[in-house]
């Protein structure tokens, strides 16, 4: 018996191949069967990916019958990913607009995870330590962004910290290259208080960017700006904190130079007022004593099954029940304390008593199932 | 005069012979940069813990590439297996039948793929097979790296096909065996050889490409088991690292570029060996 | 179709035509939903796309300007930068080198083209990068003054070491092409300038260039389409600056590069429409080139010279 080159007769009777190839397959099903494990994959903002990274680690290893993975694409990239539903949870440093709630097949819930905050990062040239309190000012950020300000020795700048000596170095500007919530936070401070940069550029997770070296990921930025003299860049606080870096003091609506650190941050959530229902809410800029301008808080998004319960399949409704869990893991105490040892900021009792709600909100939503 | 110009000509000779030593020499050293840069940085983070361990979270020191290893090792195997038939099929088809319809098609679309860049082929598959699968999955990056290996191997099994002497053909012809007998049985069993290192050059130029795998098969950061999910493969592994600033995944990122090479390297000496003996 | 009646012969190419068209619908389709994709509106609309260096996701404005100009200058210079020496290194190892050292050389060579892209991309980031940015670039801007050609911060990364990471990834193929190449030329034409009292280098120039040079174009065309292609390497080391500048310092994007970096995460239709386009370009460029390089081999025929897609000598 022939089929093509092959002789089956003969094959079937070369013992060797035929068991070998019995046996890898056989345990190659095994295995998969074995250990079949309900897998979730996520992607999202690379601000919190060192939380999640660590938090998911946690919960596989406490949910042996659970993978979860994580992906740090970029703000815009979780969304989209969501919205064409490829991935099982997106994350996001900004709630995502009303524009992309109407383009989603089902309804999409924010759970805000943590607060951070942006720290704008400056590899200051010609010091031999690194400054504590270099202190910008928005309107000079936005004039560094647009390429205004060309040199470390400007004026507006010296003004700002006198007692620092600056050289005629160069400006490198670095933002970033992907879509990021932590690019729309960054731009939508710049916009409010910028007329000049709300014309020009405007905010958004992608932007046009007037100057500037492109890095991907919170990350890419962060090394970008460790790796040359006179760069300056945005990251979460995290990643400066993690880098021993200091950020720079920015002035907030009361005139005040405010660092970001617990306080700054925690005191941005207290003056939100109203806080809107379904937690879409943006922190940045508010107006009151000791706030850190640039507070943000990031979401994860998380898709609420549709209406036909009764035609979920197992396997989804195996995946709505790993997320719920995931939820569980995220809020209960020891994980914010795991996000708060990271340099995370936790967020308020009354934020959480909304999250809880939530929560009830997509178990019950399961429920209607069964 | 004459002796002017006859001087002129001998200085030009030894000009234009020593420019084409220093340009070989040119060309022979960026290989040998990349590759003592990639010893420099990778052998130090080669440790066992490279090979058996999952990544450790962001920031932490240690952890591994085994992952990726494995699904780079999986998704290349199945490609081969998913695409060798294909391709020796495809091959066969454009040069023992090539004034057919059906050859020629063949033919046209085997250029056109060729010449599509390889990120072009990612985003397609992305389209079909990924937003219509609902995720991201190993299937969708084995389809994208088959689109790539096939039209390769397939233009190499129609020049082997075609040096293959027509005489052969006809004496198995001869002796009364039909056309597709002789393909078959003659035809691609003499040529087993040259079938074979072909697909071994396919094998390296496939298992180091990642623009294609960047929006099919994603990244994981667990060992991938199931076709259906994302999986790690190395090169999208290296990319993802090599721009983070945690020193442990940056080291692992060169050392998983170092794995790569050396997938590369021994390949090219299993070709060179194959070579020899068929 | 009575299938008793078929023969073997028949059944056997039915089967494999089948293959074969299957692999043409996937094409096609492929084809197909490149270009629905992309649909213009309008003239002005495809004028737009074509002359604006506007990427404005925010503002909902795509034109594509500047990456059609990154894109081509890069190919183009890495190509002008790799083929002299490729041609050199080819001609010495062909022609001059006793045979040990010129397969050694050839096979450093070769080597090249056997790591993966984003490997190199990663070793142009680590290595070529910094150089640029500490020793290269500063040297220029204080050769050639601050402005026009020059003009920006010496970021490193941008224009130049996009053309020089190209450089480096197209010499192997434009060498192993060339080497086929020369090895098919008759010796014959080599010896005849050498009895008409010929130099050494003038027989080389006159009997194998000479002889060759459509091949050589052809080797051109090749290099030209593969520097198009090219992702990985180039989005690594190119800056990811959607805008268009003249300066060979700055930073940019060619179409390969934005598409890495765009594609994963354009919502609106908007955007998606302007990547589709962009696919689209990128693809009947790559497409030219190539069959421009067939066309002229048709009209060589020279023996022996394997056209392999990507280059790689056999």
């Amino acid at each position: 018996m022939y089929w093509g080159i092959v002789n089956f007769r003969n094959l079937i009777k070369h013992p060797l191949l035929i068991r070998s190839l019995c046996l890898v397959i056989g345990l190659w099903l095994g295995v998969s069967r074995l250990y079949a494990k309900t897998h979730l994959s996520g992607a999202g903002a690379t601000f919190p990916y060192p939380v999640y990274s660590a938090w998911l680690s946690e919960f596989n290893k406490s949910h042996p019958d659970l993978e979860v993975s994580y992906q740090s694409l970029g703000s815009g990239a979780g969304v989209k990913q969501l919205l064409q539903q490829t991935i099982d949870f997106g994350a996001s440093d900004i709630p995502m607009t009303d524009e992309q709630m109407k383009k989603s097949v089902v309804p999409i819930l924010h759970f805000p995870t943590v607060l951070g905050s942006i720290s704008v990062l400056a590899n200051i040239p010609g010091q031999s330590a690194q400054v504590k309190d270099f202190k910008l000012s928005v309107s000079v950020l936005a004039e560094i962004f647009l390429g205004d300000i060309f040199y470390w020795d400007h004026p507006a700048i010296k003004q700002l910290n006198p007692s620092i000596s600056l050289p005629h170095v160069p400006i490198y500007v670095v933002r970033r290259a992907d879509g990021s919530g932590t690019t729309a936070l960054f731009s939508k401070l710049l916009s409010k208080r910028s007329a000049k940069w709300e014309e020009k550029v405007g905010s958004g997770t992608s932007l046009k960017w007037p100057v500037g070296v492109g890095a991907r990921g919170n990350e890419g930025v962060m090394a970008s700006v460790i790796a040359n003299t006179g760069a300056i860049g945005y990251v979460e606080t995290l990643y400066a904190e993690k880098a021993q870096m200091y950020s720079v003091l920015i002035d907030n609506l009361n005139g005040e130079y405010v660092k970001p650190e617990t306080k700054s941050i925690q005191a941005a959530l207290d003056l939100l007022n109203p806080i809107p229902k379904d937690l879409r809410f943006s922190l940045i800029d508010q107006r009151g004593p000791g706030v850190y301008p640039l507070s943000a808080a990031t979401f994860i998004l998380i898709p609420q099954p549709s209406g036909q319960m009764d035609r979920i399949s197992k396997k989804e409704n195996d995946k709505h029940r790993a997320l719920i869990s995931l939820c569980d893991f995220i809020y209960n105490k020891e994980s914010q304390e795991l996000a708060h040892r990271l340099g995370f900021v936790p967020l308020s009792s009354k934020m959480r008593a909304m999250i809880y709600e939530l929560i009830l909100k997509l178990k019950n939503s399961r429920d209607l199932k069964t | 005069m004459m002796l002017n110009t006859f001087r002129v000509r001998k200085t030009k000779n030894i000009v234009a012979i020593t420019l084409m030593g220093v340009t070989a020499t040119l060309a022979c050293i960026p290989i040998f940069l990349i590759l003592f840069k990639c010893l420099e940085l990778g052998l130090p983070a080669m440790t066992l813990q490279f090979f058996t361990e999952l990544p450790k979270p962001a920031g932490e020191s240690g952890g591994g590439l085994a992952h990726s290893i494995l699904g780079t090792l999986t998704i290349v195997t199945l490609t081969t297996i998913a695409s060798v038939p294909v391709a020796v099929i495809l091959g066969l088809l454009t040069s023992e039948f090539p004034k057919r319809k059906t050859a020629r098609l063949a033919s046209l679309s085997l250029d056109v793929l060729s010449a599509i860049p390889s990120i072009l082929i990612g985003v397609f598959i992305y389209e079909f097979a990924v937003v219509a699968m609902g995720g991201f999955s190993m299937l969708a990056g084995v389809a994208a790296l088959a689109l790539i290996f096939i039209p390769i191997m397939a233009k190499s099994s129609h020049e082997i096909f075609s040096l293959v002497p027509r005489e052969i053909r006809e004496s198995g012809m001869a002796l009364g065996l039909s056309r597709s007998r002789v393909l078959v049985s003659i035809l691609l069993i003499g040529v087993r050889g040259g079938l074979l290192r072909s697909a071994l050059l396919c094998i390296a130029r496939v298992s180091g490409e990642s623009a294609p795998l960047l929006f099919t098969a994603l990244n994981a950061n667990y060992f991938g088991t199931s076709l259906f999910r994302p999986v790690s493969t190395l090169p999208v592994q290296i990319y993802t690292f090599a721009q983070t600033p945690f020193p442990a995944w940056q080291e692992a990122a060169w050392a998983g570029a170092l794995v790569l090479i050396g997938i590369s390297l021994s390949i090219q000496v299993m070709v060179r060996v194959v070579g020899s003996k068929v | 179709m009575n299938w008793l009646r078929v023969t073997r012969d028949q059944r056997f190419f039915y089967f494999i035509s089948v293959c074969g068209v299957a692999f043409f619908c996937v094409v096609c389709l492929m084809g197909y939903r490149i270009i629905s994709a992309s649909h213009f509106h309008s003239s002005s609309d495809f004028i737009h796309f074509f002359t604006s260096s506007n990427w404005d996701p925010v503002k909902k404005n795509f034109g594509a300007l500047s990456f059609l100009y990154a894109t081509l200058t890069t190919s183009l210079f890495s190509l002008l930068l790799a083929f002299p020496v490729a041609l050199g290194a080819s001609l010495f190892i062909t022609e001059i080198a006793p045979r040990k050292l010129a397969s050694a050389l050839s096979l450093c060579v070769e080597l090249l083209s056997t790591v993966p892209s984003v490997i190199i991309g990663l070793w142009g980031l680590s290595v070529v990068v910094p150089v640029l940015r500490l020793t290269v670039q500063p040297f220029l801007q204080d050769v050639f003054g601050q402005s026009g050609f020059f003009a920006g911060p010496p970021y490193g990364v941008g224009l130049l070491a996009a053309t020089l990471i190209l450089a480096v990834m197209l010499l192997p193929t434009l060498t192993a092409l060339m080497r086929e190449l020369f090895k098919a030329v008759p010796r014959a034409s080599v010896e005849a300038v050498l009895a008409l009292g010929g130099t050494r280098s003038e027989a080389i120039w006159i009997g194998v260039v000479g002889a060759s040079k459509r091949g050589l174009i052809t080797a051109a065309f090749l290099g030209l389409a593969r520097a198009i292609g090219e992702t990985m390497a180039v989005t690594l080391v190119i800056g990811n600056r959607n805008d268009f500048d003249l300066s060979v310092m700055a930073l940019s994007q060619t179409l390969s590069s934005l598409m890495a970096s765009e594609i994963a995460e354009s919502v609106d239709t908007a955007h998606v429409e302007a990547l589709s386009r962009v696919a689209l370009v990128l693809f009947l460029l790559s497409l030219t080139m190539r069959e421009l390089s067939k066309r002229l081999i048709k009209l060589t025929q020279v023996q022996g010279f394997s056209f392999k897609s990507g280059g790689h000598a056999k």
